[in-house]
């Protein structure tokens, strides 16, 4: 009824030809990829530059849109002087004692309306209506309360953080597999445990995206409220440059505020790879 | 079914469906009384705490601010600098959600492509929309169009990278199961892709409308001289209170209005079960 | 189309490997590549069925994918009707293991798929579809999506999408994994319906061996790591064949009993060396 086909061993010194010569197309293939990769992105960005310094000036007035390397040298300029280091300090001040206060407020009240099975429900409309002002209009109001000093920035940017944290655990905390919290009721868990050991790890990974996400939003509301009203900061440096026509400062003032959030940003990015190694990132906004 | 129900098994669900609506009245009445409270509550507390426990001069009163918004409306000022909030909106939603399509569109369907412009997306991502606004404006005056580019630029970005995810997050399965019955690159985007995609572009088209409204208002208050973003910086600079809050109040409102009638479009596609994109977007 | 039905007087085979070795690096894994298969030879005739069963990861899903030339062998041949397989092979049918139907078209527009892609006439195309959604009894549900049929019913509508457009060679990954066991012995009876009408060859991939017996001419018992053909058997067992009472057929323990002494065999052997 059977038959015996092809004994192992028969095979086996091919295979490992095959195996090698695999590995090493596979290798050529990758190497190829990442090269190619990494001169297009190189390639397109000197263009892009190369472009902004010689090509730019003779289509549209080089007033308006000036060069990368002036704006450089104004960077270095800002920085040599000292001026551009207390903008820094006092922007990323406000926009990180912001994010504190906004980050921590978002969790704290996320974490308390789920403790209450209709907290969530009942504030859940004016919470879309908070949600849909525009922040930026609160802004005289926070002067005319709090003056020009980092008190208003600070409540901006908390304001930034927090509907977005709260918003984002609540859902997440909403999300629990309830087969999960069913599970672990029949093993026993206190209602303390059911938070620590199941609802926490399941809405981290989209807390711990919506930080990461806000860290943008701390930095663009401090700077926000400098435009409105103030003495100083990054927003402030922008916004008499303009006023000014001093187009190199206003561009320095912006290549300065991006690195900023970008480096928050990857800084952030690398905790939460470490946090919530278990989840990729997926929340896109 | 109900044909093999007895008359036990009867009597038992209709008694439960008797809960069931029993218990459904309960709660939407325990919510419409708690919600309502909470507003006549704030109302009431504020209305008493102005002129008596803080100066009037910091935080209006309801009624000072319901004068203010019906003065608006009686004499036309609402409804002149809304439609230039509006119409700078709409533009820039139009641009920014095209511009976003069309751009992230062919970058996503050549992988190597996507991977190569993909940091300087995320660059210009990272600088925050408001930092451009100065430029905007430096360029192009303080009429509608910068408010307009301002607008797109809030959306763009976040229709572009939705659009982009939602090509690139087509299950290769599909994509190898219509090639084997013979497809064509061109049928596969029809088959395949573009319906892939759809609810993602549809989800970013629903969270950026009020985002461009933001960014409307942003380009308003940065400069200009009219629109309710005027009108409402116009206000604090006269140091009236209750016109700040009015014309807060009035985009919000019309901020609200977007996200109300948006919200049917959670679920616009009769074949996907509901996909919700985390609100992360809004709240400017 | 490359490979079209030319009668070769040596080669009458539907499907042919010979010698044929895949290696390949897992995409979620790192850059060492594994052995899919090793040296696999067989022949398969057409209206032949064929089970290819074995422990998990022993390359038989590896073989159909090179069938439908999704992707090329390391080394050895494949060939389909004669010809070697180059590029993807739009003649045969694929049954992957999930439905893989498109969750925005309706049950019928599922069903039509394949035939659309053909550019089969629309008219021609509906009738088709509507007699295979009656063959399977899944009339009243031509215009429910996906999501919203059943996970039996979703089987069903990837079957019969693919069986609807006669090819020569059909493909099936498992295509009954998931189900529980009743809807399961119900689907293969239906297959098997299906499958005499016009006798395509069948290559099926499952683990469930009295699967494999109900339904298949021959069963292929792969190793594992790297896959090789362990055992060639022939089931001789009467058609048509009821997969209700295959238990009683006479012959059927035999058979059983000697596929399951050469699959534990793989197991412990995999076993030993996940363990050492």
């Amino acid at each position: 009824m059977s038959l015996d086909v092809a004994p192992a061993t028969r095979g086996t010194q091919r295979a490992e030809m095959v195996l090698r010569a695999v590995a090493e197309a596979e290798h050529r293939r990758r190497r190829r990829e990442r090269a190619g990769v990494w001169l297009g992105t190189a390639g397109l960005g000197i263009a892009i530059l190369l472009f902004w310094q010689y090509g730019l000036g003779h289509l549209v007035n080089p007033r308006y849109v000036s060069d990368p390397l002036s704006i450089g040298l104004r960077i270095g300029e800002l920085v040599a002087d000292g001026e551009i280091t207390r903008h820094i300090a006092v922007t990323l001040t406000e926009a990180g004692i912001g994010f504190l206060i906004g980050a921590g407020l978002g969790l704290l009240s996320a974490f308390a309306l789920s403790q209450t099975a209709r907290g969530y429900e009942v504030f859940e409309p004016f919470l879309i209506g908070f949600y849909s002002i525009p922040k930026i209009a609160l802004a005289p109001l926070f002067i005319l309360w709090f003056g020009l000093g980092y008190t208003p920035k600070i409540i901006m940017a908390a304001l930034l953080v927090y509907f977005i944290v709260f918003v984002n655990t609540a859902t997440g905390i909403r999300e629990v597999s309830p087969g999960l919290i069913q599970v672990c009721r029949v093993f026993g868990a206190s209602r303390r445990d059911l938070l620590v050991k199941v609802v926490l790890p399941s809405a981290a990974p989209a807390m711990i995206a919506s930080i990461r996400i806000t860290c943008t939003r701390a930095i663009e509301g401090a700077v926000l409220s400098e435009f409105v009203a103030s003495t100083q900061g990054l927003g402030y440096l922008v916004a008499r440059a303009s006023r000014a026509f001093d187009i190199e400062t206003v561009f320095a003032g912006i290549v300065v505020i991006a690195a900023a959030v970008m480096t928050a940003n990857a800084l952030l990015r690398l905790l939460e790879t470490r946090v919530t190694p278990w989840q990729p990132a997926r929340i896109h906004g | 079914m109900s044909a093999t129900v007895s008359s036990a098994g009867a009597m038992v669900l209709a008694s439960a469906r008797r809960e069931h609506l029993a218990a459904r009245r309960a709660r939407r009445l325990f919510l419409l009384t708690t919600r309502l409270g909470i507003v006549v509550v704030v109302l009431v507390a504020w209305e008493l705490a102005s002129g008596t426990l803080l100066r009037p001069f910091y935080i209006s009163s309801p009624s000072a601010v319901a004068q203010t918004l019906a003065e608006w409306a009686a004499n036309g000022e609402l409804w002149y600098h809304g439609q230039f909030t509006v119409t700078a909106a709409f533009f820039g939603y139009l641009l920014g959600a095209v511009s976003g399509v069309l751009v992230a569109w062919p970058l996503a369907m050549v992988r190597l492509a996507y991977r190569v412009v993909e940091p300087y997306f995320l660059v210009a991502y990272s600088v925050p929309a408001v930092a451009m606004g100065p430029v905007f404006i430096l360029w192009f005056g303080i009429g509608m169009t910068p408010k307009i580019l301002i607008a797109a630029y809030f959306v763009f970005f976040i229709v572009f990278i939705n659009t982009a995810a939602g090509f690139r997050q087509v299950r290769q399965e599909l994509l190898d199961v219509t090639k084997v019955m013979g497809a064509s690159g061109r049928d596969q985007l029809r088959t395949v892709l573009l319906p892939s995609a759809t609810p993602f572009i549809l989800a970013a088209l629903r969270i950026t409308l009020p985002a461009a409204m933001i960014g409307a208002v942003t380009g308003e208050f940065i400069s200009s001289n009219r629109g309710l973003g005027f009108l409402t910086r116009d206000a604090a600079s006269s140091f009236s209170t209750s016109g700040v809050i009015a014309g807060v109040l009035s985009l919000s409102a019309i901020v609200l209005l977007m996200n109300l009638l948006l919200r049917p479009l959670r679920r616009a596609l009769r074949w996907q079960e509901e996909i919700d994109v985390p609100p992360t977007t809004g709240g400017r | 189309m490359q490979q079209t039905d030319e009668p070769r007087t040596e080669t009458r085979s539907a499907v042919r490997f010979d010698h044929v070795y895949k290696a390949f690096v897992a995409r979620s894994g790192g850059s060492e590549p594994v052995l899919a298969l090793q040296d696999v030879t067989f022949d398969a005739q057409p209206g032949e069925f064929i089970s290819l069963v074995g422990p998990s990861g022993c390359g038989k899903s590896t073989c159909l994918n090179l069938i439908a030339g999704l992707s090329g062998p390391s080394d050895g041949a494949v060939s389909h009707h004669g010809s070697p397989v180059r590029g993807v092979n739009t003649s045969v049918g694929y049954i992957t293991q999930d439905d893989n139907l498109l969750p925005w078209r309706s049950l019928r527009g599922n069903v039509e798929l394949g035939m659309e892609l053909r550019g089969v006439e629309r008219r021609e195309r509906r009738e088709r579809a509507q007699e295979f959604i009656e063959l399977v009894g899944l009339s009243g549900f031509e215009d429910h999506y996906p999501h919203e049929l059943s996970g039996g019913m979703r089987k069903r509508a990837g079957i019969i999408r693919t069986l609807v457009y006669d090819s020569s060679v059909v493909l099936m990954d498992e295509p009954f994994g998931p189900l529980d066991a009743q809807t399961r012995v119900i689907l293969q009876a239906e297959l098997l319906k299906l499958w005499e009408r016009s006798r395509p060859t069948v290559l099926f991939v499952t683990h469930d061996l009295v699967e494999a017996i109900a339904l298949s001419d021959r069963i292929l018992v792969f190793t594992t790591n790297p896959g090789t053909i362990k055992r060639d058997y022939r089931v001789e067992l009467p058609r048509p064949r009821d997969p209700f009472r295959i238990h009683e057929t006479p012959g059927f323990s035999e058979l059983h009993d000697a596929l399951w002494d050469d699959i534990r065999a793989e197991i412990e052997k995999s076993r030993e060396r996940g363990s050492s």
